[in-house]
């Protein structure tokens, strides 16, 4: 609804008093029959209480400040002094498909420590200040730039298309000059964005061209993006998810530690470490669930919103860790140490999902025809074909057609994942989406696919299917075997391929 | 300094003096906080916002004080956490707050909803741009006209300041909108 500026005016000159008596009366009389009015009032006035509210609370904070006690603490500036100096740095890599490989491979210390030091750069969203009151910062697109961005990960990759936006949109801002604008953003590297993701977007989006992180929006975008990668793909299907491990000192714990307040952990034997999760850039990952083994008891955990895990130990613990990344990628590391009160930074590259295995792998259990490859994971393939899926476009017999085409595919699973994330659309319309991920002769068929103008079936909760397929296919994975993290690699690659086997249903 | 010239000095807009002289008060009351069972950043949330409440009801034209003005702000903290343990689901034990001034809502003039309200348009103040929070502040809280904001922050005509300004308050009014109606 359109605000008339008069009515505003009104309000305004009403509330500070600048009204004629007439004036005065006049407004009081066509507030009671007005509700926009009323409204208008209202808003206004909170709005100046708000407002009162912001300056006191500060001076009341400044006042404060000379009265100790704790004071409020910001973990992602601590995270970004802690990784600054950053001194031991153990390198762990580790592939499950290929046990021997991981082996191989060496330590480059100081390398990682320049990485560190660079990517963890606090662009924050909230900065908490020295007297407890957190304030959000706002994040320009200037600081938008190129690939390597700092932050939620979420969040930069999620907001890349609005720059794309923003850049195509002209913005008038009577009489002030335009907004300057980012130079350059690689769009090649941009995800897919849902439906309707831009238009919930834009709702957040102030005409000013700079964007207020508030947490609605950081959900709205985390979950916007928390989905592979295309890129992931890019070097084919060998590529391996790589994990390295260092620890933080003792003494950038304790600045931490002192600033958590409200829980006074220095008391009893029981003892805080945390875990953070990065990926190669520096981003925090969160979502990824953790299974490790504490004293012979297997326990699992979940990273939160800034990529950390927190747990309590009694005492150091040298454990394998499996890694269980959004979208079903995995990964071990093993032999890594935890101890109280000493952060565990990971930090994963990973090119492509760890577990799929390529239909030659299979080849020694089962016999299937040689045309009929296989990219698309079977388990994902077992996911979809569950009773939840019957009511949409996957369990109609022109999606299966698509199917055995997109197994022939390296990228199959990848671009699986599109069709599932889009089960709201109409499945030309999808297809037409994965043709433009394609090129060549690929890129004609999903075309040809287009053509045949198919439709969808009835609206599902686009997300929530989504976040299930996710959810039974992780899990599928997880019940494959049953050591975890298995010590003997090779042995749980021989269980896996025979379990993937009694899935796997024959393409034809 | 004396609870009359605390209140002047208060309606003068002379508040720093007045919030130094009751800060004093925040050791005792942040250790009844303590005791009643919240941590130590919640006591300084409490009595911060307990100071904010009495500032202002102090402002009111309206206010008339009935027992001592630190009384008054026990109370007032009293309810505050009262407040905050049933927000986490506790119950505190009122045992240390025992001879403190029993303040209800209504002697408070507090509004649960109204509250809320303020708290959701606190998150829309975040989403607007600096500037749009620069000349509300200016415009409400420092009460300068157009003309006087328009120089302030350089803008090359009132005219372009007050659609500036209308400009935020519209989309303000637009993102308020949207709460209350997704609710």
């Amino acid at each position: 609804m359109r605000l008339p500026l008069e009515q505003m005016e009104r309000v305004a000159a009403y509330l500070s008093g600048r009204m004629t008596p007439e004036q005065r009366s006049r407004f009081e009389s066509d507030l009671t029959m007005d509700s926009d009015l009323q409204d208008q009032l209202t808003f206004q006035k909170e709005m100046a209480q708000v407002i009162q509210r912001r300056a006191l609370r500060a001076e009341i904070a400044a006042a404060g400040k000379s009265f100790g006690g704790s004071s409020g603490f910001s973990w992602n500036l601590f995270l970004g002094g802690l990784a600054v100096a950053v001194t031991s740095v153990a390198v762990y890599f580790l592939f499950i498909r290929d046990p021997q490989k991981a082996s191989a491979q060496q330590t480059i210390a100081s390398h990682q420590v320049n990485a560190a030091d660079k990517e963890i750069n606090p662009i924050t969203d909230e900065v908490t200040t020295s007297d407890g009151e957190i304030q959000h910062s706002d994040v320009h697109l200037t600081q938008l730039t190129g690939r390597n961005v700092n932050g939620k990960p979420g969040l930069f990759t999620g907001l890349l298309p609005l720059v794309e936006q923003l850049t195509s949109t002209t913005v008038e801002a009577s009489g002030e000059k335009a907004i300057t604008r980012a130079e350059t953003v690689d769009f090649k590297q941009l995800n897919f964005t849902p439906k309707g993701f831009r238009e919930k977007i834009a709702a957040y989006l102030p005409f000013e061209g700079h964007i207020s992180v508030t947490p609605e929006l950081e959900e709205e975008l985390y979950y916007a993006t928390a989905k592979p990668l295309l890129t992931e793909n890019a070097n084919g299907a060998n590529s391996e998810i790589t994990v390295e491990t260092w620890k933080g000192s003792k003494q950038l714990w304790s600045r931490k530690y002192s600033g958590m307040g409200g829980h006074d952990r220095r008391s009893g034997r029981k003892k805080e470490t945390c875990l953070q999760i990065i990926d190669a850039e520096g981003n925090f990952i969160p979502g990824v669930k953790i299974s490790y083994s504490y004293f012979g008891e297997a326990r699992t955990a979940v990273s939160d919103s800034n990529g950390v895990i927190r747990f309590t130990l009694y005492s150091p613990i040298r454990t394998s860790v499996k890694l269980e990344l959004p979208g079903g990628r995995e990964a071990l590391a093993e032999q890594v140490r935890f101890e109280p009160k000493r952060v565990v930074f990971m930090k994963v590259s990973y090119v492509t999902r760890g577990v799929i295995l390529k239909w030659e792998d299979l080849s020694n259990y089962v016999t299937y025809p040689v045309d009929c490859g296989g990219y698309v994971d079977p388990l994902a393939v077992k996911v979809i074909r569950s009773a939840k899926f019957r009511n949409t476009f996957l369990a109609t017999a022109a999606f299966q057609e698509r199917l055995r085409q997109l197994q022939t595919m390296e990228n199959g699973q990848t671009l699986l994942e599109v069709y599932i994330d889009h089960l709201n659309e109409p499945l030309y319309k999808v297809d037409s989406m994965v043709a433009n991920l394609l090129d060549g002769d690929l890129k004609a068929i999903f075309e040809r696919f287009s053509e045949q103008r198919i439709g969808g079936t009835a609206p599902v909760n686009q997300l929530e299917y989504a976040a299930w397929y996710r959810e039974q296919r992780q899990q599928l994975h997880k019940d494959a075997y049953t050591e975890v993290p298995s010590k003997n690699s090779r042995q749980y690659n021989q269980k896996m391929m025979l379990e993937l086997a009694r899935f796997v249903a024959p393409c034809r | 300094m004396t609870d009359q010239e605390i209140i002047e000095s208060i309606r003068q807009g002379d508040r720093d003096k007045a919030i130094r002289f009751l800060y004093k008060e925040f050791p005792k009351i942040r250790n009844l906080i303590l005791k009643s069972g919240c941590n130590d950043v919640v006591a300084r949330e409490v009595f911060n916002d307990s100071l904010l409440l009495l500032i202002e009801k102090v402002q009111q034209p309206q206010f008339e004080l009935t027992s001592k003005l630190t009384t008054y702000l026990y109370g007032i903290n009293r309810f505050m956490v009262k407040n905050e343990l049933r927000k986490q689901n506790k119950t505190g034990y009122e045992l240390e707050w025992s001879d403190t001034l029993i303040l209800s809502e209504t002697d408070l003039g507090y509004d649960t909803e109204k509250e809320e309200r303020l708290n959701q348009l606190d998150r829309i103040l975040n989403q607007l741009s600096e500037k749009c929070r620069k000349i509300f502040e200016l415009f409400y809280f420092q009460k300068e006209s157009m003309d006087k904001i328009a120089k302030t922050l350089n803008y090359s005509s009132v005219n372009s300041a007050k659609t500036q300004k209308y400009k935020c308050m519209e989309h303000a009014f637009e993102l308020a909108k949207q709460h209350t109606t997704h609710q």
